[in-house]
């Protein structure tokens, strides 16, 4: 009766050891991705210094628009001059990178921070902002929707148009945008609005919408017009298998 | 000798109920750090904007250049020929190649993180990517997870390994994607026992 006792003294102290040495190996194995602090007086001089890049972007966004236009106006003159060129094969490359515009029917989203929140400060909650990753499922699931061309807060959206965050800010073709994010998709309402709807697909955003942390709201439309993409194309590491 | 083994059973119980609370803090310190997006960096956000508009300024000065082209009617037919090439070589309608790298998932992952691989290779200056021999371009359709889990893609289920290959220039694109912090730590820390390799291609070719 005694040996049993202490047999399963012995048993329960092994098993409560390999127990420990289990939870201290996993403590130890858990690497904890690096991550940055946002000092509150780097806050100010950020400020200054997006505010010179942001005013010459949208100076540069607005000129290749303008160029774009005008080369356009050029190349339909020497097509009534010359048939050498083809003005209709040339718009069709340009509709299929997004360089025309999109005009039809379709939907609007609009999220938005909290209104308590604010993207500025040393003490931010991420629940309460709207993430890149948000706008990225959006897009994604519009695209699945076969949406025909996208925009986000008049952006044009392309493929190879990236969605991302560094902190708080939101770039989108590497610009800088502000909430509230504006998505507009020209394409068939009724089966994106099917997709929007299903908050399966949308977990994250109808969770904390639906706690009140960001607004999120979509409508059908019955014209919207997207615009052309306005940013640079490279395509110098590029070449046509010939 | 009950004693004693009782004070050992308690001092035992403490140590072990401390870890498994230092263990859940932990695990719950690490959840909140694995976001989809990075974390907050002033300097990486002032690069971004200066290379993007020096990108900006750079597409500005090629516009301007084809404008004043097209002034004279024999090299206005070169710019066009050249424009449409450009397009085309974007539109994913031509089959192309250039240096760039190629990477290798072996796991499962699910398509939210497919979509945040893809934008993190053009974020860091890709010119074309595909993923299973599947090109993205703008006529391609969205992630779908179907019910059973599986990621569909233009009308195809993709199956590990995910092999997505991106061109552009080689060193930049990994040194971007390799980083600390980066694209691949979120993805090994969100998925257990996940392997990421990448490799440097001279040539690739792509659909």
């Amino acid at each position: 009766m005694f040996e049993d006792k202490n047999k399963k003294f012995a048993v329960s102290f092994a098993l409560t050891g390999l127990v420990l040495g289990l939870l201290l190996t996993w403590q130890f194995k858990t690497e904890v991705p690096k991550g940055d602090t946002f000092p509150v007086d780097e806050i100010d001089a950020r400020k200054d210094l997006l505010k010179s890049f942001l005013d010459e972007q949208s100076y540069l966004q607005s000129r290749i628009v303008f160029l774009r236009n005008e080369i356009e106006k050029a190349q339909s003159l020497i097509e009534s001059r010359t048939k050498d060129v083809n003005i209709e094969t040339l718009d069709k490359a340009k509709r299929k990178i997004g360089l025309s515009v999109v005009e039809g029917e379709g939907i609007e989203i609009v999220i938005d921070d909290s209104p308590t929140a604010s993207r500025e400060g040393a003490n931010i909650s991420d629940a309460l902002l709207v993430q890149a990753s948000d706008i990225r499922d959006l897009v994604n699931m519009l695209n699945a929707a076969k949406a025909d061309a996208i925009s986000i807060n008049n952006q044009r959206i392309i493929a190879q148009s990236p969605i991302s965050s560094i902190g708080t800010s939101i770039l989108i073709n590497n610009s800088y945008i502000s909430p509230p994010f504006t998505i507009n998709a020209v394409g068939d309402s009724g089966s994106i609005m099917q997709r929007i709807l299903n908050e399966a697909l949308l977990p994250s955003i109808y969770k904390r919408s639906k706690k009140g942390e960001i607004r999120f709201k979509a409508d059908p439309k019955a014209f919207l017009s997207i615009p052309i993409y306005n940013g640079d194309f490279k395509a110098n590491n590029l070449n046509i298998v010939k | 000798m009950i004693n004693k083994r009782k004070i050992y059973i308690l001092v035992i119980s403490i140590i072990l109920g401390s870890f498994i609370i230092i263990e859940s803090r932990s695990f719950d310190a690490v959840n909140d750090i694995i976001l989809r997006d990075s974390k907050s960096d002033v300097f990486k956000e002032i690069k971004v904007l200066k290379e993007e508009n020096q990108n900006l300024r750079d597409e500005t000065e090629e516009l301007e250049n084809s404008l004043s082209s097209l002034s004279n009617q024999d090299s206005a037919v070169k710019a066009i020929q050249d424009e449409i090439e450009k397009y085309n070589k974007l539109s994913g309608d031509y089959i192309v190649y250039g240096p760039g790298i190629s990477i290798s998932i072996n796991g499962k992952i699910t398509s939210p993180w497919m979509v945040d691989l893809i934008n993190e290779l053009f974020h860091a200056g890709s010119q074309a990517v595909n993923i299973n021999g599947i090109r993205i371009t703008n006529e391609s359709s969205g992630f779908d997870t179907l019910p059973k889990g599986q990621i569909y893609l233009n009308g195809t289920i993709l199956s590990p390994p995910y092999v997505f290959n991106a061109i552009g220039e080689a060193i930049t694109l990994q040194n971007a994607l390799s980083a600390s912090g980066g694209i691949f730590d979120r993805i090994r820390a969100s998925f257990g026992g996940i392997s990421i390799s990448i490799d440097q291609k001279d040539v690739l070719e792509m659909k």
